[in-house]
C-alpha cells in the first residue's frame, strides 16, 4: 500500500488527538516517532500488560520492571509490526516473551542459590487471609513445575479468560496445539492440587470451598 | 479435583491486585520513558559512531592501512560496586553509599532508599522517603537515575540534594554543581536544572517552581516546559540585536526567570505604549515573558509588533517562528513558511521544517509531508525529525502486508 493511503488512513484520528486514534493509527504514529504515542500506548495497555505479567508470574513479585521491559521491547519491534491493527495481540505476545525470560532468570538464580527475585518483593497483601495467601502461593508453585507453554495457556485461559484463538496467537502456535496445551495444563494442575495437602485442605475448608 | 475446585483456585489468582495507583503508574511510566529516551540516544550515538567508523575505514583503506581497533563492548564492563557505611556526622542512622567510581549517596536520618539496579555506567536509586545528598563522579558515559515518588532525576556528573516527602507528595532538588533533568507528572517533557537552582514540585497543588538558590525569588514560579525552554530561547535571542537607546535590559531579566517582573514593568508603561515604543530586545523580552506565563494574546501581540517594527532584524525574523509555535494548523504552517523564506539558514530552520512536515502529515497531506521530509533529510540528516522523515519517505512496512 502506498504511503498516501497510509497517511490518509491515520490522519483523521491523529488530528483529532491520539486518545481517540484506533490501534492502527496509534501504532503508525509510534513507529514514525510521534512523541505523544508512548504515553497513549502506555495509558491504553499498561493495565492489560500488568495484569498478564502479574497473573503469569504470580504473587510477591514486583512486576513493574517487567512491564517497562515489555513496552521497551514493543518500541524496538514496532517498525516490524506487519499489521498495525494487531497492536494488542503484539503486546500480549511480547508480554509473554518477557515473562518467559523472567521465569528463566528466576530459575537460573534459584539454581545458583540466589534469591529468584533480587529486587524488592511486592509486599502488598494479595489475599486477605493467611490460608488464601498460602494457597495462592502453592498454586504458583505448581505452575513452576509446568512447561512455559502449559503455564501460559493455563493462566491465559483459566485466569485471564482469553479465547482459544487469542491464546494461540499470543503463543504463536496453532489452535489445536493450544487446545491440547490447555487440556494438559488443566489436568496437571488438578492432579498436582489433588495430591497437595495444603490445597485440598484449603479447598475443603468452608472458606476455601465457599 | 473437579472443575469447580479448579475455578476456586483460579479465582484466587484473579483476585490478585493487578492495578497500580496513579502515582506508581506515573513513576513506572517515567522510568520507561527515560529508558526509551536513553535507548534512542544510544542508538543515535551508535549511528554517529558507525558513520564515523565508516568514514575512517574508507580513509584508512585509501591509505593502505587495514587495522582498526575493535569497538569497546559496553556489556563487557563490570558493574559498579558499592558499600554501605555509617555517614559522618551527628546522626547515627544516616548512611553513606560509596560507589566504586567515586560517587556517593548520603542518606539522611529517617530516610529510606534502595539501589534498584547497578551497571557499569551508574545505578538506579529509589528514594522512597526523606533526603539524600548525592555526588556523582564526572565520567564519560555516566548514567544515573534517581527516582522519588513519581519523579525521575537523570544525572551525569553532578552534586545535588534530593528530598521526597511521600506524605506531602513534594519533591525538592537543590543543585550544587553540574546539571540534571527532572521528569514527572508536573514536568512530562523534563526540566533541566543547573548549578545554583532549586526545583520544588508540589503534586497536591500541582505547582512546580524553579528558583535560583541565591535569590529564591517567589515570582520565579513557572510551569516546567516554560523553564525548560527559557534559557535556550533567551540565549538564542540575547545579543542578536543592537540594544536600543533607553533599553531596560528586560531580556536579562527574562534570562534570569523574572517573567512576572518584566510584565509588571511593561504594564506600568502601558502595554499599548510598550508595544509601540520598546526596542527590539525589550519587546522580545515581553513576548517571551508573556509566552512563558501563558499570556498568549500579549505574547502574540508583542511578536507581531516586533515583526512590524523591526522586520529586517534577526529578532523580527525569529518572531515568525515563535508565532508559528503559538498557532495551529494553517496559521502555524504559514508562519513557519515565512520564517523559512526569510531565514532559510536560520537557527530555527530545522525546527520549522520538521514541525511543518509533521503538521502536513497529521492532516493527511502526505505529498507535502514527503517533500518536506526529503528537504529535511537533505539538510539535517541527524536532526531531531530525521527518524520521522525517513519513515515518511520509505514505503511503510506496516501497510505493505495484509493481515
Amino acid at each position: 500500500m502506498p504511503l498516501a493511503s497510509l497517511s490518509a488512513d491515520v490522519s483523521a484520528p491523529l488530528s483529532a488527538g491520539l486518545s481517540r486514534a484506533d490501534d492502527a493509527a496509534l501504532a503508525t504514529a509510534a513507529s514514525i516517532g510521534d512523541a505523544r504515542a508512548p504515553r497513549e500506548i502506555w495509558r491504553r495497555y499498561a493495565p492489560l500488560v500488568r495484569r498478564i505479567v502479574r497473573r503469569t508470574l504470580g504473587p510477591e513479585h514486583d512486576v513493574e520492571d517487567v512491564v517497562q521491559d515489555v513496552f521497551l521491547r514493543l518500541f524496538d519491534k514496532l517498525p516490524g509490526l506487519r499489521d498495525p491493527n494487531a497492536l494488542r495481540a503484539f503486546l500480549v505476545s511480547i508480554s509473554l516473551r518477557s515473562v518467559r525470560y523472567e521465569l528463566r532468570r528466576r530459575r537460573v538464580r534459584r539454581l545458583v542459590g540466589l534469591s529468584p527475585t533480587p529486587e524488592l518483593h511486592d509486599l502488598r497483601v494479595v489475599a486477605t487471609d493467611h490460608e488464601s495467601r498460602r494457597a495462592l502461593r502453592r498454586l504458583y508453585d505448581l505452575l513452576d513445575h509446568m512447561s512455559f507453554r502449559e503455564r501460559t495457556a493455563f493462566v491465559l485461559r483459566f485466569i485471564e479468560g482469553m479465547e482459544l484463538e487469542e491464546i494461540a496467537e499470543a503463543l504463536d502456535v496453532s489452535v489445536p496445539t493450544t487446545r491440547r496445551a490447555i487440556a494438559r495444563a488443566r489436568d496437571r494442575v488438578q492432579l498436582l492440587a489433588s495430591r497437595d495437602g495444603l490445597l485440598t485442605g484449603y479447598l475443603s475448608s468452608s472458606r476455601g470451598g465457599a | 479435583m473437579g472443575d469447580s475446585r479448579l475455578s476456586r483456585l483460579t479465582e484466587l489468582a484473579r483476585r490478585m491486585p493487578h492495578q497500580e495507583s496513579a502515582r506508581r503508574d506515573a513513576a513506572s511510566f517515567a522510568s520507561f520513558e527515560v529508558a526509551l529516551l536513553r535507548r534512542s540516544q544510544n542508538r543515535s550515538r551508535a549511528h554517529r559512531w558507525g558513520a564515523g567508523v565508516a568514514l575512517t575505514a574508507s580513509l584508512l583503506l585509501l591509505l593502505g592501512i587495514y587495522s582498526l581497533p575493535a569497538p569497546r563492548e559496553a556489556s563487557s564492563e563490570p558493574a559498579l560496586r558499592y558499600a554501605v557505611e555509617p555517614a559522618a556526622g551527628d546522626s547515627e542512622r544516616a548512611q553513606r553509599f560509596s560507589f566504586s567510581d567515586g560517587s556517593t549517596v548520603e542518606l539522611a536520618d529517617q530516610s529510606a532508599l534502595h539501589i534498584a539496579e547497578v551497571d557499569a555506567h551508574g545505578a538506579r536509586v529509589v528514594l522512597s522517603e526523606g533526603s539524600a545528598e548525592v555526588s556523582i563522579a564526572k565520567r564519560k558515559h555516566a548514567a544515573w537515575q534517581f527516582e522519588a515518588g513519581p519523579y525521575t532525576v537523570r544525572v551525569t556528573g553532578t552534586a545535588f540534594q534530593l528530598r521526597w516527602s511521600e506524605k506531602r507528595a513534594e519533591l525538592m532538588v537543590a543543585m550544587h554543581h553540574g546539571s540534571v533533568v527532572v521528569t514527572g507528572p508536573l514536568s512530562p517533557q523534563g526540566t533541566a536544572l543547573h548549578a545554583g537552582q532549586r526545583l520544588i514540585a508540589e503534586d497536591r497543588t500541582r505547582r512546580l517552581r524553579v528558583e535560583d538558590a541565591a535569590s529564591a525569588r517567589a515570582d520565579a514560579l513557572a510551569p516546567i516546559e516554560i523553564h525548560a525552554s527559557r534559557s535556550r530561547d533567551a540565549a538564542a535571542l540575547r545579543g542578536k540585536t543592537s540594544r536600543a537607546a533607553g533599553a531596560h535590559d528586560w531580556d536579562k531579566r527574562v534570562a534570569q526567570g523574572d517573567f512576572k517582573g518584566v510584565l509588571r514593568a511593561a504594564e506600568a508603561l502601558g502595554y499599548a505604549r510598550a508595544l509601540t515604543t520598546l526596542g527590539a530586545s525589550d519587546l522580545t523580552a515581553v513576548a517571551d515573558a508573556a509566552r512563558y506565563l501563558r499570556k498568549t494574546q500579549l505574547g502574540r501581540d508583542a511578536l507581531l509588533a516586533l515583526r512590524e517594527r523591526f522586520p529586517e532584524s534577526a529578532l523580527g525574523r525569529h518572531a515568525a517562528f515563535f508565532l508559528g509555535r503559538m498557532s495551529d494548523g494553517d496559521r502555524a504552517l504559514s508562519w513557519y513558511e515565512r520564517y523559512l523564506q526569510e531565514q532559510p539558514r536560520g537557527e530555527y530552520a530545522a525546527q520549522a521544517l520538521g514541525r511543518s512536515m509533521m503538521l502536513y502529515y497529521e492532516r493527511g497531506d502526505t505529498e507535502r509531508a514527503g517533500a518536506l521530509a526529503a528537504r529535511y533529510l537533505g539538510r539535517f540528516p541527524l536532526g531531531p525529525y530525521a527518524a520521522s522523515a525517513r519513515t515518511l519517505l520509505k514505503p511503510a512496512r506496516v501497510q505493505s502486508t495484509t493481515p
